[in-house]
């Protein structure tokens, strides 16, 4: 039994932020808060982080199909392997899992493709000339006839690649 | 102190203007000064028109007693010429005298018909030595346009010309393998192929190449320097025989190889590329690029000709621990310009059996299908097959 005395609960309060309490809670949670500073200062933080989230760029849309193609060439990537029963069944749940997982960190990261470059190549190979920090991390660089320094770049979004040279004098 | 219409002062109006030219100041000072950074320029005898420019992106730096520009953005050209572009150099210049100061940016694999647009990106860091130039910071100049029946137009200050004919040479054979693999074996079959290549491309060895600065590896003091005899890897049909080659080497640093050529074809020969090879300590083949050196003008039937560039490298394994050692070298030939203008590159069955094709990083058209692949599909790749192959 509740007391006449006791705050609500920040369940309620929360909801109370939103609109979301039924009519006889809504006007007994009011009630109190109208009375309770600290009850009134805690529905005001929920309404101001609803207001916040509101404001925050829509969730992107997922290319599922896109999604499952890159997932598939990458664990095709890997090559062929012998497995037991066992070992393909943890193999389907880490496979599992790694989907999962690309789907969260891709939901909690919007990376504008726009003018993401990255190195073509997917090993690391660092070159730079010396004394020169030009070349990108990553870039997988190749000397040239005339001794010069060349790697390439891909860019996402318009699938352009393009080679790049540094000249040595 | 302002008044407002009834002739009182108005204190928040007066707090209001000064926040304003406040931040009106700082965000002037926010601004590079001068001139805009980037330029571009068309030799008039090149059928493009710059449409665009946005270098929003592109940073100067002050550090120490020099400029770096970290040049970022984009340039759209609309085409005006009747023949479709197939690549495209570009000559970006800060400095082109210093180490740094000068870039070429080769755009391969356009498609670009007459009226069209196409936007080329940039992504290049420069130095130059202060104090900043009076005018704008980088120079960007077209150098070359390739068309579709591989006549070119430009200055051609950086041997653009010969540089996009040979990857567009190897653009078209890479796109007749894998057309002709989606011919025969339908879409499974270029499956297989991109998979085949993706893992190629992943499993291929890195090196670790830097300039190693001045001075032979046989300047007194270098310690142990040996000489290495490099394998020659003989493609039966290419016009050039690699008949000897040797380099100087102290640990992971390696002097220019000297390679000894002879042209066993009946025509001319111009400038030619040689594709150098290391092999580690566990006798792992790594690419390192194109062995340096300046070919002779024309290289009679018959004649020999050897190779010799003044350039130091420093050539280190990637995920090797501790100090590399250069075990082994060897050579072959990528392309040869004849006296007629054409242009010899290996084909891909001769790389195949040659035990090449694992070593030698893939064409730049070729790492661009499969990463459409990557991104959008097998149907993405045979429709970009389709369009770009007669």
């Amino acid at each position: 039994m509740r007391s006449r005395s006791a705050h609500p609960t920040q369940r309620e309060l929360a909801l109370l932020a939103g609109g979301d309490l039924g009519r006889f809670a809504r006007w007994r949670v009011t009630r109190h808060a109208a009375r309770c500073p600290m009850c009134r200062s805690a529905v005001a933080s929920y309404v101001q982080d609803r207001r916040e989230l509101g404001a925050l760029a829509p969730l992107p849309v997922v290319d599922f199909a896109a999604l499952g193609h890159q997932i598939r060439v990458a664990a095709a990537q890997a090559g062929p392997r012998r497995v037991s029963h066992g070992r393909r069944r943890w193999g389907i749940a880490g496979a599992a899992l790694a989907a999962a997982a690309a789907l969260v960190a891709l939901f909690l990261q919007v990376p504008d493709t726009r003018r993401e470059v990255f190195p073509a190549t997917p090993r690391m190979g660092l070159l730079q000339p010396a004394g020169f920090a030009g070349l990108p991390a990553g870039a997988d660089a190749q000397v040239t006839a005339d001794g010069h320094l060349s790697f390439r770049a891909f860019y996402r979004g318009s699938g352009q690649l393009t080679i790049t040279e540094y000249y040595v004098p | 102190m302002t008044l407002d219409l009834q002739g009182r002062t108005s204190r928040p109006l007066h707090r209001l203007a000064g926040a304003v030219l406040a931040a009106a100041a700082a965000l002037a000072q926010a601004q590079p000064s001068g001139p805009a950074p980037v330029a571009v320029e068309i030799a008039e005898e090149i059928p493009l028109q710059v449409a665009a420019t946005d270098f929003a992106d592109t940073e100067l730096e002050s550090r120490g007693g020099a400029l770096v520009i970290d040049l970022a953005g984009s340039i759209t050209f609309r085409h005006d010429g009747l023949e479709a572009v197939r690549a495209l150099t570009l000559a970006v210049d800060a400095h082109a005298g210093k180490l740094g100061g000068r870039a070429a940016v080769g755009v391969p694999s356009l498609h670009a018909r007459q009226g069209e647009l196409f936007e080329v990106h940039l992504n290049v860091r420069l130095l130059r030595p202060l104090p900043r130039p009076p005018g704008p910071a980088v120079r960007i100049a077209v150098d070359g346009v390739l068309f579709d029946s591989l006549a070119a137009v430009g200055p051609d200050r950086l041997d653009s010309v010969r540089k996009m004919t040979v990857r567009e040479l190897e653009a078209r054979r890479d796109r007749r393998y894998f057309l002709s693999r989606l011919d025969t074996g339908g879409r499974a079959a270029l499956v297989e192929a991109m998979q085949a290549s993706l893992r190629r491309q992943a499993e291929r060895p890195r090196l670790e190449v830097q300039l190693a600065g001045g001075g032979p590896a046989t300047a007194p003091g270098r310690g142990d320097i040996r000489e290495l005899q490099l394998a020659l890897v003989q493609d039966p049909h290419a016009p050039l025989v690699l008949e000897r080659g040797t380099a100087l080497v102290n640990g992971a640093v390696s002097d220019s190889p000297r390679i000894v050529l002879r042209n066993r074809s009946p025509h001319l020969a111009g400038h030619f590329e040689i594709g150098w090879l290391v092999r580690d300590a566990r006798g792992v083949l790594y690419s390192a690029g194109t062995a340096p050196g300046d070919p002779p003008p024309a290289l009679q039937p018959g004649e020999r000709f050897e190779t010799r560039a003044e350039q130091r490298f420093s050539l280190r394994p990637v995920g090797l621990g501790g100090a590399a050692e250069l075990a082994g070298m060897a050579a072959f030939l990528r392309s040869v310009q004849l006296g007629d203008g054409s242009v010899w590159i290996p084909s891909r069955s001769a790389l195949d059996g040659l035990g090449l094709l694992d070593a030698v990083p893939v064409s730049a058209e070729e790492q661009r299908l499969t990463q459409l692949y990557r991104e959008r599909g097998p149907d993405a790749v045979s429709a970009e097959l389709r369009k770009l192959t007669p």
